[in-house]
């Protein structure tokens, strides 16, 4: 961003001129030969971290906890990913960036949708014949709000890379090298939709989210098929685009030979594929977009089983601003190879459907770790060479695979047995030491003890059992605040399908956000604004009381209730965000507005560890190589840190203090 | 064309954050915001897949 523009934004969110003395940073404060990195590890947990620091398993975190300083780091409310990596970026909590959860909804329709981005199509097209031409629009947005803090260094010439920051998309800096983090969509528009071949479908395949299952018949051991890409936006019928699949068995040496946009390969049962490269035609030698994906043969026969990974934005040739430079796409792909470019790359849904399984998942995860660090490898040669600059580095691997392996080291966990933590009970260890030799490789090539190096390793949030799932819309319901007209069949997976919104007066929907049904703000509002503050203080005071049947536990610790400033700064911000205690959750069911017979159930997903829950149960960590002197340090510290080490001064939105003296 | 009218403040307001803002004209400005409102109605209408989407997401 040049920095007529960035005074230009800073005016927008009331920064303005004089609240940015630029006069003083020209003043020569400034040190120029500091460099920062911080690495992002999303969900490591401090617990976790220190048994194994304590059983000598991460000599490398020991290290740098032993130079200068390890820490717990404070979270945000609600501890979900989106929000406390915003909180990190613009230095200041939700009141300021207006993420709030995963989900918001827009409360004139009531639908729901991602918070942190979205892609708006073409506002203006030219219609000839079957095909739909843009002409005008079409663009993606970042629902974020606040200057992200590498604005402020970009501003001031200082080199900076940030490599897939979450609800960072899209890449749209033309001074800041960045890939897209979280939020980032595959190319069928979703999150991360893997494509499943088999001869066998499973018996619950229509269920699937996250996927979509092609049955197959072979013939003669020959089958064709396709792989599904994007909507053709450009034909007036919006058809999906396909690439064909040609795919031969030899049942006897269990191999495979398959045909796929030209490319032929053979594999062998149990075979992962390298990324294909795929171009997916929207027009006629006109238009065409750009993919990648993966193939793994699961089984050859007698069932034919190929799981082939969610289509991703090839950053090479990117349909849509995953980098923040073609340039710069083509770079990362010359010299490291194509990447995961979707938000999370990791595949819990085809593990929670079982298509596949513990071990296969975990062959990909370390796939995906690896190729992180590579990708990483390469960021630091560059950053090493540099005089003066800013590197941010994430890893999403340890939260994801954290989700979804917590079963196996939990023995309170409805999916927990003696066979799974055989094979599997230290899963989160080895991810752990894994990221603790990654770690090693940096603190080789930098000096850790150098005063003009700063290392900063932290994590948005901890993590505890996902035990019991709980359905807050069932809740409402029992208590009154939500009516159903058919009271018998209260079950219901739909969005709010069988709700009676003249006789209700409040709803869950995300992961943590509870919303009253208001008049003049709902569709369908039916609270009238004066009754809304004494109805929150009772669901709130309900919510306290909340007791888990089979336990007798306490189901939720804490409860935020936004106020009426923080409300007029974002329409969307929820009327209270609820603090689960350990081992609970918003059921699956409720998170998007669907209702179930009872509202304690045990959580029989294998995404069965979670930190969405009380902020205060699941803090972050903090490694850096200088000692912290702030009391209780939080996320948006590490942000004025930053800024403040640079000697750029801290706006006045930014709420974070610095770790140390500077 | 229609046209419609605005207060002469809410006018001027407009006027000065245009440029900010980054738009050519007051008329460019205008029409972006409106389409951009009109818009969320609309999509609500028309985009039946967006809790399928949202499903993508391991937490959801």
């Amino acid at each position: 961003m040049k920095r007529r523009e960035f005074i230009k934004k800073s005016a927008i969110y009331g920064v303005g001129a004089s609240l940015y003395p630029y006069g003083k940073l020209l003043a020569g404060k400034r040190n120029h030969k500091l460099k920062i990195l911080v690495l992002g590890i999303d969900g490591m947990d401090p617990h976790l971290a220190s048994v194994y620091m304590h059983k000598g398993l991460l000599p490398n975190f020991t290290r740098l906890a032993n130079t200068g300083s390890f820490s717990r780091c404070a979270t945000t409310f609600p501890p979900q990913s989106p929000v406390a990596w915003s909180t990190f970026t613009v230095g200041a909590p939700p009141q300021l960036h207006g993420i709030y959860d995963f989900i918001h909804r827009k409360p004139a329709s009531m639908l729901p949708y991602l918070s942190t981005s979205k892609v708006n199509p073409a506002s203006k097209t030219l219609d000839i014949g079957d095909w739909k031409i843009p002409l005008i629009g079409g663009n993606t947005e970042n629902l974020r709000k606040g200057i992200p803090f590498w604005d402020y260094l970009a501003a001031e010439d200082i080199p900076t890379s940030v490599f897939k920051m979450p609800g960072n998309f899209p890449s749209d800096s033309e001074n800041v090298r960045m890939v897209s983090g979280m939020g980032t969509p595959d190319l069928r528009g979703g999150y991360g939709s893997f494509t499943l071949y088999t001869t066998s479908p499973p018996a619950n395949a229509d269920k699937f989210t996250g996927g979509m299952v092609v049955p197959l018949t072979f013939n003669d051991d020959f089958v064709e098929t396709s792989l599904e890409g994007p909507v053709n936006t450009m034909r007036q019928d919006t058809p999906k685009t396909r690439i064909p699949i040609q795919i031969w068995r030899d049942r006897i040496n269990s191999v495979v030979k398959l045909n796929i946009d030209g490319h032929e390969l053979i594999l062998n049962n149990g075979e992962w594929t390298d990324w294909i490269p795929l171009t997916f035609p929207m027009m006629s030698f006109l238009s065409e977009v750009k993919g990648i994906c993966k193939i793994y043969i699961k089984n050859v026969h007698p069932e034919f089983v190929m799981y082939v990974s969610p289509v991703n934005i090839d950053p090479s040739d990117p349909v849509l601003p995953v980098v923040s430079s073609e340039e710069y796409g083509k770079e990362l792909v010359e010299n490291v190879g194509y990447f995961y470019t979707q938000g999370l790359p990791e595949d819990t849904k085809a593990l929670s459907y079982g298509v596949l399984n513990d071990a296969e998942y975990l062959d990909l995860a370390y796939q995906i770790i690896n190729e992180r660090s590579a990708l990483l490898d390469y960021e630091l040669n560059r950053f090493s060479k540099l005089d003066t600059g800013f590197q941010f580095f994430y890893f999403s691997s340890l939260d994801q695979d954290t989700h979804m392996f917590w079963r196996a080291m939990d023995s309170g966990h409805p999916l927990h047995d003696e066979k799974l933590k055989q094979e599997f009970g230290t899963t989160l260890q080895h991810l752990y030491v894994k990221m603790d030799q990654i770690l090693g490789n940096v603190l080789e090539r930098f000096d850790i003890n150098d005063p003009n190096f700063r290392l900063v390793v932290m994590s948005d949030h901890g993590f505890a059992p996902f035990r019991r799932q709980v359905n807050v819309n069932t809740w409402l319901f029992e208590k009154g605040y939500l009516d159903l007209p058919n009271r018998n069949s209260m079950e219901s997976s739909g969005y709010f399908s069988n709700v009676n919104w003249d006789k209700t007066a409040a709803y869950s929907l995300g992961i943590n956000s509870l919303y009253l049904n208001l008049e003049g703000r709902e569709r369908f509002g039916a609270v009238s604004p004066s009754q809304s503050k004494e109805l929150l203080k009772k669901i709130g005071k309900d919510l306290l009381s909340l007791q888990d049947p089979k336990t007798g536990q306490q189901a939720v610790t804490n409860i935020w209730t936004p106020n009426e400033h923080d409300k007029r700064q974002h329409a969307h911000v929820p009327d209270m965000i609820i603090g689960w205690n350990r081992g609970f959750r918003n059921s699956w069911d409720s998170i998007l507005g669907g209702l179930s017979n009872e509202v304690f159930m045990d959580n029989d997903d294998k995404w069965s560890g979670d930190h969405c829950i009380d902020p205060a149960l699941v803090p972050g960590v903090l490694f850096c190589n200088r000692k912290v002197t702030k009391q209780q340090p939080a996320l948006a510290d590490i942000t004025a840190t930053i800024l403040a080490d640079f000697g750029i001064p801290i706006p006045v939105q930014m709420t974070g203090k610095p770790l140390y003296h500077v | 064309m229609p046209k419609i009218k605005i207060d002469n403040d809410l006018y001027e307001r407009i006027k000065n954050s245009t440029e900010l803002a980054g738009y050519s004209s007051v008329e460019e400005f205008i029409i972006h915001i409106l389409e951009t409102q009109v818009s969320q109605f609309e999509e609500a209408e028309n985009d039946p897949d967006v809790l399928e989407r949202l499903k993508g997401l391991g937490y959801i």
